[in-house]
């Protein structure tokens, strides 16, 4: 989180005279890679590289969009054989996991365009809506699973650089905070941060 | 329908189906061992204990319900071992009443099933007593159908207390270890030897079986 924040400060800080007019952004289309780092669950904490992002902007004036988006992620992680006691004593049991979770957010969101130059257009945005998410645990031939909606917010800042007048790279990095809950597993909310690298498109 | 809206469809359409097949090869396929003891039980009590040279066996294809011979030898030497390394004594059942009594049984159930459609609709197998899904049981995409075969294994081992035989014969359970996971179709030796860990490691979690 801490990195995050010295992210968009930098961003923010590095904005130059905006020459929004040169951009001549209407519609932008997104489509990203996307890594993401889970946060604050015991359940699994491996980075994943099994992500994507797409996202739609339309643009009401040169420094502000709203449009919608939708993530995907696919977490992994092997838990190596132990044994998980029950807390009285009474009980025990013996295996490994593979832990798996996947996150499907989905949502309306909003950005700010910091002025950058000629060819880069910093920026700073949230997407509020809906995540789906699944969780698995996979042991021996046989799974534990649970699918479950939560409310998701995600603070994003990133940085547009133009290649030409309707095509460039993009890249971002944001958090996903979600209210899925899933008592089996001990999970509170579902929470990664996450790195984009992709292309925007706009669209006349 | 407008090309940006369909390319939007396209894209949300690729991405939900874009969850990443787990990475089953990293799970060992050792058997899940459970043990559940009587938190009541003073283990070290007990001096004797008796365990038959043959196994129960229940199998969906089965031709005796008794197990015998070497895979059966392997399984008791496993249990009589481990109970050894405790300080217990095996008594024969030509000497009397051993303080306790052993046994095991297997259950081995072959199922097969059919899928058709996309992993998503597909065929969860339920294996009572528990709640958990078969994902071997997952699939192809449509519009192909398989047949799957597993056979998947139980093997119960559970400990009686003989030296407190009840006036009416009840006999009380001190601790029990129940142990699954998928079988060999066809190599019995590779069962025989994953039951023979299993129950390696029933006796390790329960460090307080001992005399």
């Amino acid at each position: 989180m801490k990195k995050l924040i010295i992210f968009i400060f930098t961003i923010v800080a590095c904005t130059g005279s905006i020459d929004a007019q040169k951009w001549n952004l209407d519609n932008l289309m997104t489509f990203n890679w996307q890594i993401a780092t889970p946060l604050s669950t015991n359940y699994l904490k491996e980075t994943s590289l099994s992500g994507g992002n797409f996202e739609y902007r339309r643009f009401l004036n040169p420094k502000f969009s709203v449009g919608i988006g939708f993530s995907w992620n696919s977490f992994e992680q092997y838990i190596a054989p132990r044994v998980y006691e029950k807390p009285d004593g009474s009980q025990a049991i013996y295996t490994d996991f593979v832990h798996q979770v996947y996150t499907l957010p989905m949502y309306l969101n909003a950005h700010y365009y910091f002025g950058g130059g000629e060819n880069m257009k910093p920026y700073a945005g949230l997407g509020l809506g809906a995540q789906y998410s699944e969780q698995s645990a996979y042991y021996n031939i046989f799974v534990s699973e649970e699918e479950n909606w939560g409310f998701v917010a995600r603070p994003e800042a990133g940085l547009l650089f133009k290649l030409n007048d309707y095509f460039g790279l993009h890249g971002a990095v944001g958090f996903n905070y979600a209210t899925n809950k899933n008592d089996d597993f001990k999970i509170e909310s579902l929470k990664h941060v996450y790195y984009n690298v992709g292309i925007f498109w706009n669209v006349y | 329908m407008k090309p940006k809206a369909l390319l939007v469809i396209i894209l949300f359409l690729a991405a939900i189906s874009c969850r990443k097949t787990p990475d089953s090869e990293d799970l060992t396929l050792e058997q899940i061992v459970a043990t559940d003891r009587d938190l009541e039980a003073n283990f070290s009590n007990y001096s004797t204990y008796f365990i038959p040279d043959t196994v129960s066996i229940v199998a969906s294809v089965s031709t005796d319900s008794i197990l015998t011979g070497p895979l059966a030898l392997q399984l008791v030497t496993a249990v009589k071992t481990n109970m050894n390394s405790r300080g217990y004594t095996f008594r024969p059942r030509s000497a009397g009443l051993p303080d306790l009594a052993l046994r095991l049984t297997v259950i081995k159930d072959v199922t097969r099933t059919a899928v058709c459609g996309g992993w998503w609709d597909g065929w969860y197998g339920w294996y009572p007593p528990y709640w958990y899904g078969c994902y071997y049981c997952g699939g192809y995409y449509y519009p192909w159908c398989t047949t799957y075969t597993y056979t998947i294994g139980t093997s119960m081992l559970y400990m009686f207390d003989v030296k407190n035989l009840g006036t009416n014969l009840n006999l009380r359970a001190l601790w029990g270890a129940t142990m699954f996971g998928v079988f060999s179709t066809s190599n019995n030796q590779t069962n025989a030897d994953l039951t023979a860990n299993a129950i390696n490691q029933a006796f390790s979690q329960s460090p307080y079986i001992k005399k």
